[in-house]
């Protein structure tokens, strides 16, 4: 059975198109009530690097090994198609280039020297320094995992803005138009099902694109850079991809033209027409853009490591005895002579031709190209500066509150990806990724923001989603039970307390059925109260007395982890049954 | 450097050429511009145009009696009852009217907890309305949890969607601050806009117990069409409540008595402290169906500060004993 290289190619777009769709659709739905329909750690699961790391760092067996090491297996099988196929970010990537290709066409040099292969390894460099790290028991997959990458971005910057933007519009229509009812009951539906209540806002989210910008940026130097040079997944699936009896072969090439090994996205051919299996993401565009169809991928019996060397001539006669059936061969019909003209010149070097696959005219020129763009970042730095600064200052995560079901401190770190998930799904906004200044191996990992959120009594989504059970899954009644940290009273400016003016508004917020927070007659400056106060072996730290706190700027009621709280000294952890 | 000098002289060149085009196209902006919408939407938006929300004005209802008692084993054949013996809803709603029904939607609670009103007390006050002609019937409430889960725990979003009238969730931008009186605690108070902004405000309160107020009833729920920092009406809440009350002045009050919350309210969360006792009260008079539905916590209106003030403010009556109350058992 053959297939067409271009029919190949047009799946393995769509592919890459709908896995980006797919997980977006993921990450958007991450929110209350969670549908269930794929569950946000799905991609994860597909992540053997993330896996595998964060399991050797903890020393523990996820679920996830499971389907990490079946993504192992795949590589094995027929190379890196995951890179090619189904990353969404090499896909975002694959997009982008494709986008700027007009723009980068303008900015070459007429002769390159070959990019040497050698730069290949810093991937495996970068794997190896996370995997000695993990097996000292320090995960730091999180800083550098493509499928984390993503999904953090698309989180903390990309939802907001997508969210933020219809929100506002819909709001400035509304106003403007005198809230017509038609158009409101739709903007209400659609909070409903698609946007959510409220717009979420995320801490450091600046940082967070940073990366995902120069990963943006990196591709438009080369193409798929990241993929290239850097990414440790990459590293990780390259290592059984590289001997797989799937193989690309040109033996029956003859006039090395050089056109794939410049088409080459990931700088896998060489000059001589071999390649590198490791460094291959299955795109097949070598196949199609093959002028002469004589590139085929196909299994073969035996890993002949030489027929990767070049010297295919040789074994030619055999190789092509151990072929099997399924192959995916170029195109037939139209052995494009006009591709061939490209290559016709006599002086040409193989291999060292730019713009020899695409004839078109450029849409602008390099002066005007370089004019316009120029010209508009003058434009847009004209607002982008006016920009109000960021708020300085979180005390809400001054506790360092860790969400509800969170492993030990040490564990928890260690055990956290920062995806973003609990985050994403929080109902309040009140989960919010950690200050890199505070403590840089803890950043970016969920803390409780006491001012912008509080722990929903009737939620335990955040542990649902934890594709490492760094927030471990804990049923409503368990969650329900977990101590996060514990209220504490400033009496100094509690009302009740230092005015004796009536306020409770905490006790009227606790939601603990029988009341964590109590309420004792006072006489204060001869005024009757009702002063409140704290039952400790009740108290969750769900932390929506503070929020409540109509005591302002400092709030008279503040939630402190358990032993910062005074008394006993017990950590986080399910209360026994009272 | 002069690449770039290049460029845009070619560029201006280019326009010179196109002129005429570029005239063309500019008389196609100012046309589009001079379209109000989008001469709106290009300014500031509601630039304190609208400014204030001036006080709802209480229709003058005459109703078969003061207040309506009804007992039952149906939310929904008592709350039909009752409003049939205040002389049925049609006294209220008037054809093509905008109502507005304003439960307690403020708890993440299923409705056993009595934390929230009663959904199918709601979907039957909504198929009224709408049986009235009532052309919108809009519900919501600013919930103390998140809103989502609220409406939806409550039962009330699937009830309200159900009798087809029309589930509202709270939009920031539609609280405008309340002329109150010169002087009062709530000046200025942000209040949402559609609570005023309608032809008929049916208040639709659960009966349960509360830290601070004792009670909350029918003027406690009207904190829910309160924005800003809602804790501060705590502070002084005795006088706020009646002055509230007195702004939004609702047409129709039917406290939902179906289930009640005994301890630990306002949100609850034990069914221990839940008490069934089938009933409820509908009546035009919000101190005076508050101060009844104080009765059947065994504490009497003298006990709760904050109707004692709304007498004294005027808004109704204390004593049960004077009004014409109609008590009816199913």
């Amino acid at each position: 059975m053959a297939v067409t290289a271009k029919q190949m190619v047009l799946a393995r777009r769509a592919c890459q198109t709908l896995s980006v769709l797919l997980l977006c659709y993921i990450i958007w739905s991450t929110r209350y009530p969670l549908s269930g329909f794929i569950n946000p750690a799905f991609y994860f699961y597909m992540d053997p690097f993330a896996m595998i790391i964060t399991s050797i760092a903890e020393r523990v067996l996820l679920t996830g090994l499971v389907s990490a090491a079946a993504m192992l297996v795949l590589s094995y099988a027929i190379g890196r198609a995951f890179c090619g196929w189904i990353c969404p970010l090499g896909a975002l990537l694959d997009l982008l280039s494709w986008a700027a290709s007009p723009v980068r066409r303008l900015f070459r040099k007429k002769h390159r020297e070959p990019e040497p292969s050698r730069l290949r390894l810093g991937k495996y460099a970068i794997l190896l320094a996370i995997f000695l790290f993990a097996l000292a028991g320090v995960q730091t997959a999180w800083v550098l995992d493509p499928i984390t990458i993503f999904v953090r971005t698309f989180s903390f910057n990309i939802h907001p803005f997508i969210n933020g933007a219809i929100d506002s519009g819909f709001n400035r229509v509304l106003g403007a138009t005198g809230y017509p009812e038609w158009l409101e009951a739709f903007y209400d539906r659609l909070r409903e099902l698609f946007l959510g209540i409220a717009t979420p806002e995320f801490s450091h989210a600046g940082v967070i694109f940073g990366i995902f910008a120069a990963i943006l940026v990196l591709s438009l130097v080369r193409r798929r850079f990241w993929c290239r040079y850097l990414c440790p997944l990459g590293a990780t699936l390259a290592l059984p991809a590289g001997s797989s009896p799937f193989r690309r072969s040109a033996e029956r090439c003859t006039a090395n033209c050089g056109i794939c090994k410049n088409t080459c996205r990931m700088n896998a051919i060489r000059g001589d027409n071999s390649y590198i299996p490791g460094e291959c993401v299955l795109c097949l565009d070598c196949l199609v853009d093959c002028p002469g169809e004589k590139a085929t991928f196909s299994f073969r019996k035996g890993r002949d490591r030489a027929v990767s060397r070049g010297q295919e001539n040789e074994k030619r006669g055999q190789s092509m005895a151990e072929e099997i059936v399924i192959a995916i061969v170029p195109g037939s019909g139209q052995a494009s002579s006009d591709s061939y003209r490209h290559c016709s010149g006599a002086r040409v070097k193989p291999g060292n031709v730019q713009g020899i696959i695409s004839g078109k005219k450029p849409v602008l020129t390099r002066s005007q190209f370089l004019a316009t763009a120029i010209g508009s970042i003058v434009i847009a730095s004209g607002p982008l500066s006016a920009a109000p600064a960021q708020k300085k200052g979180r005390p809400g995560t001054a506790a360092g509150l860790r969400p509800p079901g969170a492993l030990p401190e040490e564990d928890f770190i260690s055990r956290c990806i920062r995806c973003g998930n609990c985050m994403k799904v929080c109902p309040t906004n009140l989960l919010q990724p950690s200050s890199i200044a505070g403590r840089p191996g803890a950043a970016w990992s969920p803390v409780l923001d006491t001012r912008r959120g509080y722990c929903e009594y009737g939620c335990n989504l955040c542990g649902q989603v934890c594709p490492t059970d760094a927030i471990r899954e804990l049923t409503l009644g368990q969650k329900q039970k977990f101590q996060i940290g514990i209220a504490v009273f400033d009496k100094k400016i509690c009302l009740p307390y230092a005015k004796g003016e009536n306020c409770i508004v905490c006790e009227e917020h606790c939601p603990v059925p029988e009341k964590a927070i109590r309420v004792k007659e006072a006489v204060v400056k001869g005024k009757r109260v009702m002063q409140p106060y704290v039952v400790r072996d009740l108290c969750i730290g769900c932390a929506i007395c503070e929020l409540k706190c109509p005591v302002e700027p400092d709030k008279a009621i503040v939630v402190k982890k358990a032993r910062d709280a005074g008394g006993s000294p017990a950590g986080p952890g399910i209360k026994p049954a009272s | 450097m002069l690449k770039l000098i290049d460029a845009i002289s070619r560029f201006t060149v280019k326009q010179k050429a196109a002129t005429s085009r570029k005239n063309f196209l500019k008389g196609i902006a100012a046309a589009i511009g001079s379209v109000p919408i989008v001469k709106t939407l290009a300014g500031p938006v509601l630039a304190g145009s609208e400014g204030t929300l001036a006080p709802r004005v209480k229709k003058g209802v005459r109703t078969a009696c003061d207040l309506a008692v009804v007992k039952g084993g149906s939310p929904a054949a008592i709350t039909r009852k009752a409003i049939e013996a205040l002389g049925g809803i049609d006294r209220f709603v008037k054809k093509g009217d905008t109502v507005v029904i304003k439960p307690n939607i403020g708890w993440d609670r299923a409705p056993e907890y009595a934390a929230n009103t009663n959904p199918e007390v709601v979907e039957t006050l909504i198929r009224l309305c709408k049986a009235a002609g009532a052309r919108r019937v809009r519900v919501f409430d600013n919930s103390c949890n998140a809103a989502d889960m609220c409406y939806r725990n409550s039962g009330i979003a699937a009830a309200v969607k159900k009798a087809e009238g029309y589930i509202s969730y709270i939009n920031k931008e539609k609280f405008l601050p309340g002329r109150f009186p010169a002087g009062s605690e709530m000046e200025d108070w942000p209040i949402y806009r559609d609570a005023v902004e309608c032809d008929c405000f049916i208040n639709v309160p659960i009966a349960k117990n509360h830290g601070l107020t004792k009670l909350t009833l029918s003027m406690k729920n009207l904190m829910g069409v309160c924005g800003g920092m809602r804790g501060r009406i705590h502070w002084n809440i005795d006088k706020k409540l009646p002055e509230l009350a007195k702004f939004i002045s609702p047409d129709l009050t039917v406290i939902d008595a179906y289930r009640i919350l005994l301890r630990y309210g306002p949100s609850g969360g034990d069914l221990k402290d839940v008490k069934k006792t089938g009933t409820v009260i509908a009546g035009t008079d919000p101190v005076l169906a508050d101060s009844y539905a104080a009765s059947l916590f065994g504490l009497s209106s003298r006990d709760i500060d904050h109707i004692m003030q709304g007498e004294r403010y005027g808004l109704g009556t204390t004593n049960i004993g004077l009004a014409k109350i109609t008590k009816i058992t199913i």
